[in-house]
């Protein structure tokens, strides 16, 4: 006789799985990723400089190759490193960074995301943080000058500028926006690989939303939260709205929106499944907390971003989150306090 | 939702209302949880199935009982949409029995307790 196996219903699944999931965040990431190699690739001759291809394919191969040689040292089959999740780690790491950086920043931090960030945790699922930005912070610390100095100029590959529009609003407080919004929403602005590109980056989180495996509130309530305090808390006492004088209010909440890395977080960053929420209460706590911290941080704390720290603390909250939204049971009553006083 | 059997050696009873005979069905191996969400999303007794699953896995029968392990109603729907392809309700039906034991036991010694003490 055949052997049978017996298990438990259901005995049939959904279609849906971990390795899925992840390669379609993969491929949603690939045209900001692209956007960066476009517009930080290209030297004003018109020449193509390949430092951001390396840049990002040289991270995405070190966290592949430590995920693959911990996992074999954990005895949990090093092939589980295909499953996209060290992939998704490798490309968020190097899309955060600036491709100006030196080439043992990239090979430290992206292995340290996956060493640190994740396998020392146990591994896919039991991290606390979101891996790609505990690397950026341990990059940040240990070489603030190159991570924080060296940002590229677009269409000017090899020229390196000290300043995004952010560090110009920190630094020099002008009343005059220094990038206009298109150039802010298509990209053509100094800044990190892959967080310049809101429109692209907006594509493929709306990709995601689609196909339901980002809930929408989580970018929606953190760029709007993020945007509004943006605009309500001056640098100084004494600055009064608007801040720019050529923009509208509208126009300057683009700004906002647009500059840093606001759309590369929302949409990538504070949705990663392992270290957000389960609850869709949770996800709306979970934005606007974020966002909260990001404002405080942009505009009263010493970095001209906030949305690496910002995420990376409410991470640390996820647990409590999930546990004051914790759904009520079907047919649960509230206790009576005649009853409990009984 | 009916038991798989082990033989096909299985008398047919009058309460028997059908027979799902699977081809495809073949064993899998399942990830740790990624905290997706999607059994929260499904539970129709709106339990949270992943930490069920964890608990169970960890074999921390108190913390599910807490967790309302015993509201669930082995729909299996939580097991259908898991990504990680986890066996939910075979935790959630492991939990249960394991409460089980241990209520019957402690039954047995208040009873004893109860005797001595008359």
């Amino acid at each position: 006789m055949e052997r049978l196996i017996v298990s438990t219903s259901p005995h049939i699944r959904s279609d849906e799985s971990v390795p899925k999931i992840m390669w379609t965040v993969v491929i949603s990431l690939i045209p900001a990723a692209i956007a960066g190699c476009y517009f930080f690739g290209i030297r004003t001759d018109g020449t193509f400089s390949f430092r951001p291809i390396f840049v990002l394919l040289g991270s995405v191969g070190v966290a592949v190759a430590a995920e693959a040689i911990i996992l074999s040292l954990r005895g949990k089959g090093a092939r589980n490193a295909l499953d996209g999740s060290a992939v998704i780690t490798g490309m968020l790491f190097a899309l955060v960074c600036s491709c100006g950086i030196p080439w043992y920043i990239v090979v430290l931090g992206s292995f340290f995301s996956i060493a640190v960030g994740k396998q020392m945790f146990g591994g896919l699922g039991y991290n606390i943080w979101n891996p790609a930005l505990i690397g950026r912070a341990f990059a940040l610390m240990a070489w603030g000058v190159e991570m924080g100095k060296r940002w590229p100029i677009p269409l000017q590959a090899d020229a390196l500028s000290g300043a995004t529009p952010l560090d110009v609003l920190k630094t020099q407080e002008p009343s005059v926006a220094p990038y206009s919004i298109w150039n802010l929403f298509t990209g053509n602005v100094p800044g990190s690989l892959g967080e310049t590109s809101a429109l692209l980056l907006l594509v493929g989180g709306i990709f995601l939303i689609v196909r339901k495996y980002v809930d929408w509130r989580v970018p929606l309530s953190y760029i709007v939260t993020a945007v509004i305090l943006c605009l309500v808390i001056p640098f100084k006492k004494e600055m009064t709205l608007p801040w720019f004088n050529n923009l509208s209010i509208f126009e300057q909440a683009g700004y906002y929106a647009f500059s840093g890395g606001l759309f590369l977080g929302a949409f990538f960053m504070a949705t990663d499944m392992v270290t957000s929420p389960m609850t869709k209460k949770g996800a709306l706590i979970f934005g606007i907390g974020c966002g909260i911290l990001t404002a405080l941080i942009r505009k009263l704390g010493g970095y001209p971003e906030g949305v690496c720290y910002s995420i990376l603390l409410m991470n640390t909250l996820t647990p409590l989150i999930d546990r004051w939204t914790k759904p009520k049971k079907f047919g649960e009553v509230k206790p009576q306090p005649a009853a409990a006083a009984k | 939702m009916g038991l798989a059997q082990f033989t096909n050696e299985v008398v047919v009873t009058k309460g028997t209302s059908g027979i799902v005979v699977l081809t495809d069905a073949k064993p899998e191996i399942h990830r740790a949880c990624i905290r997706c969400g999607r059994c929260v999303e499904a539970c129709p007794m709106e339990l949270v199935p992943s930490r069920l699953s964890i608990l169970g896995e960890a074999n921390q029968i108190d913390e599910a009982k807490e967790n309302d392990v015993l509201d669930c109603i082995e729909c299996g729907c939580c097991a259908y949409v898991c990504p990680s392809r986890r066996p939910i309700v075979q935790f959630v039906k492991y939990c249960k029995s394991e409460l089980r034991i241990k209520e019957m036991k402690e039954k047995a010694k208040a009873k004893e307790a109860a005797q001595k003490s008359a």
